[in-house]
């Protein structure tokens, strides 16, 4: 009965996911509303065709807010392939073999020249110092760094957002290697797998296919989750500094609209409702984003286990 | 414990040389030519260093009337008691539901559940976005305590330390000893209070260096006295306005100090679990 309820669950928030997902794929190009004499509709109210009005430039902020979501996920995605791409084989090296580095070990594997042995011993210790070397520094102060960088060696602007978050990548790398080094370590004991060594498996066959794919999806679905929040995050940092994306971004739309924000608790000024609804859709989406995510990458776990 | 130190050494060696190393990658607009690594430590151990756009010296200590001269020292003792005592808050919020959840009578539980599930459930919010929508109600006007309380509590540290805590908790409750010890009528609490004891200060020492990138977030977002307002103030504003050179020397300086901080705090982590073990 609980795992019924956990699968409907489950699809509910994928059908939300999906709602939000497709539009934004589909929507690409944000064109003004006209009325049937060619001219702009500014600030028009809540309609069927228009669910959340449009905005002082007579743009629908709907559609905006598809258009932010596409790019988001389109620069979420460079920084998830490289997250991957280097923290899956780092946390395959650290948790292979047994992580005991002591040096009478590596002596006796020299002496009875397990040479393969030793290369598996080096690798992981190389793994375990990049590991290391990585999570010592805050993401705060990599970002700032990578920021920095692209933005005073890579001319062209729109190409500088890829060049972050694959950097923001690299930096958050540690956390799938250190979750999937631990989920292999567990596993080494497990009969079933000690049963597919003794059936003559192939390694590499064991590793895709029984350890990552089988056992550890959960794991590296989890991660992706917290990493594309994360990428989302980092993307609204950089663009509340001004540092962020060219186009329409999430980011963008936030820190361009924060201040009408800030006007509703001060009496800093009068707040057109209009305005209300466009800055606080972004925020209302993100924060959404921010708590269905995690719970759905905790769910992701449960059920893949 | 030999192989621990030698170990850290060289990931501190390597860390130094990969933040040199990307900064490196920074042009200077006055073209002068970069001072190796060992010699930017010991200029910056000797305050030697100066800031690229008003030629100040960047020191650790610093005399309030020295009108040309950068310290970082307060922005560090700040933004660190900051973060410790909002690794601490959170422990003490975390053991207390978890102690009542845990093993008390039906009537915390009932208590402490509902308050749990909503921390939790808050706990999930990124900082940026809890930073955010503090900004928008209380613009820059927060206190300390606000602080603290977003710093301890968003970007999943609190759900991780109270999920982590009850785990713990509810394992060692269940213990052998444990239950010989209840079943004789002695006290629990004086068998469980070295293994929860030490638990609990790697728990909080691990915790820390997450709860450092929240502070600094922190500090951007509300203008704060701390690393954040720092690395702002010198580096993202400057390189943001393109009128001034972001200061390199600043940010490596920081950089250094935030990593050897860190470094240290999982090494005495490590240390405490060595001795355990041992």
């Amino acid at each position: 009965m609980t795992r019924l309820l956990n699968l409907v669950q489950l699809i509910f928030v994928i059908i939300i996911l999906v709602l939000i997902i497709i539009p934004a794929i589909t929507t690409t190009q944000l064109s003004p509303v006209v009325d049937s004499e060619g001219n702009l509709v500014k600030n028009l109210f809540i309609s069927l065709h228009h669910p959340l009005g449009t905005d002082y430039y007579g743009e629908d902020i709907f559609q905006k807010i598809c258009i932010a979501i596409y790019n988001n996920i389109k620069y979420a995605l460079v920084a998830l392939f490289s997250f991957l791409g280097i923290g899956i084989p780092l946390g395959v090296s650290l948790g292979f073999k047994d992580r005991s580095t002591h040096f009478v070990y590596v002596r006796y594997y020299f002496k009875k020249k397990r040479y393969s042995i030793l290369l598996f011993k080096s690798i992981q210790n190389i793994a375990a110092i990049i590991i290391y070397v990585l999570q010592s520094i805050p993401i705060i102060i990599a970002i700032t760094i990578i920021v920095i960088m692209n933005q005073l060696n890579i001319s062209q602007p729109e190409f500088r957002i890829y060049a972050d978050m694959l950097f923001l990548g690299i930096f958050l790398s540690p956390k799938i290697a250190v979750a999937l080094a631990d989920r292999i370590e567990i596993l080494r004991t497990e009969e079933y797998l000690q049963a597919a060594k003794g059936l003559g498996i192939s390694r590499f066959r064991l590793l895709i296919r029984h350890i990552l794919w089988m056992d550890s999806r959960g794991t590296i679905i989890l991660q992706s989750m917290n990493l594309l929040i994360q990428a989302v995050m980092v993307e609204i940092l950089l663009s509340y500094f001004r540092f962020g994306p060219v186009g329409i971004s999430l980011g963008n739309m936030i820190s361009n609209d924060i201040v009408n924000l800030t006007g509703i608790f001060t009496s800093a000024g009068s707040l057109n409702q209009l305005d209300l609804y466009q800055a606080m859709a972004p925020f209302c989406l993100l924060l959404m984003l921010s708590i269905s995510m995690r719970w759905l990458g905790l769910k992701a776990i449960e059920f893949s286990e | 414990m030999l192989s621990i130190t030698s170990r850290y050494i060289v990931i501190l060696a390597a860390a130094l040389s990969l933040l040199y190393g990307l900064l490196n990658t920074i042009p200077d607009s006055r073209n002068e030519a970069r001072i190796g690594l060992f010699s930017w430590i010991e200029s910056a151990a000797k305050g030697e260093l100066k800031t690229r756009n008003y030629q100040y010296n960047i020191t650790f200590w610093g005399e309030d009337d020295e009108e040309d001269s950068i310290s970082l020292g307060t922005a560090f003792i700040s933004s660190f008691v900051n973060t410790s005592l909002a690794v601490i808050l959170i422990w003490i919020v975390s053991t207390l539901l978890n102690s009542a959840l845990v093993g008390s009578s039906e009537l915390f539980k009932n208590i402490a559940k509902p308050i749990s599930k909503i921390l939790g459930l808050i706990s999930n919010i990124h900082v940026m976005v809890l930073g955010l929508i503090l900004y928008i109600v209380f613009n820059d006007q927060i206190n300390t305590l606000g602080l603290i309380v977003i710093i301890g509590l968003s970007s999943n540290i609190y759900y991780d330390v109270e999920s982590e805590q009850r785990l713990y908790f509810s394992d060692i409750l269940n213990k052998d000893y444990v239950l010989n010890a209840k079943a004789m009528g002695d006290s629990v609490f004086k068998h469980i209070l070295k293994p929860v004891s030490t638990f609990s200060i790697t728990q909080i020492l691990g915790v820390w260096p997450s709860a450092l990138t929240n502070a600094m977030f922190v500090e951007i977002i509300f203008q704060k006295s701390g690393i954040g307002s720092l690395l702002f103030q010198n580096i993202l504003a400057p390189a943001a306005g393109n009128n001034l050179d972001p200061e390199i020397d600043v940010l490596m300086y920081v950089a250094s100090i935030i990593v050897i901080s860190i470094l240290s705090i999982s090494y005495i982590k490590e240390y405490i679990l060595f001795k355990l073990v041992k």
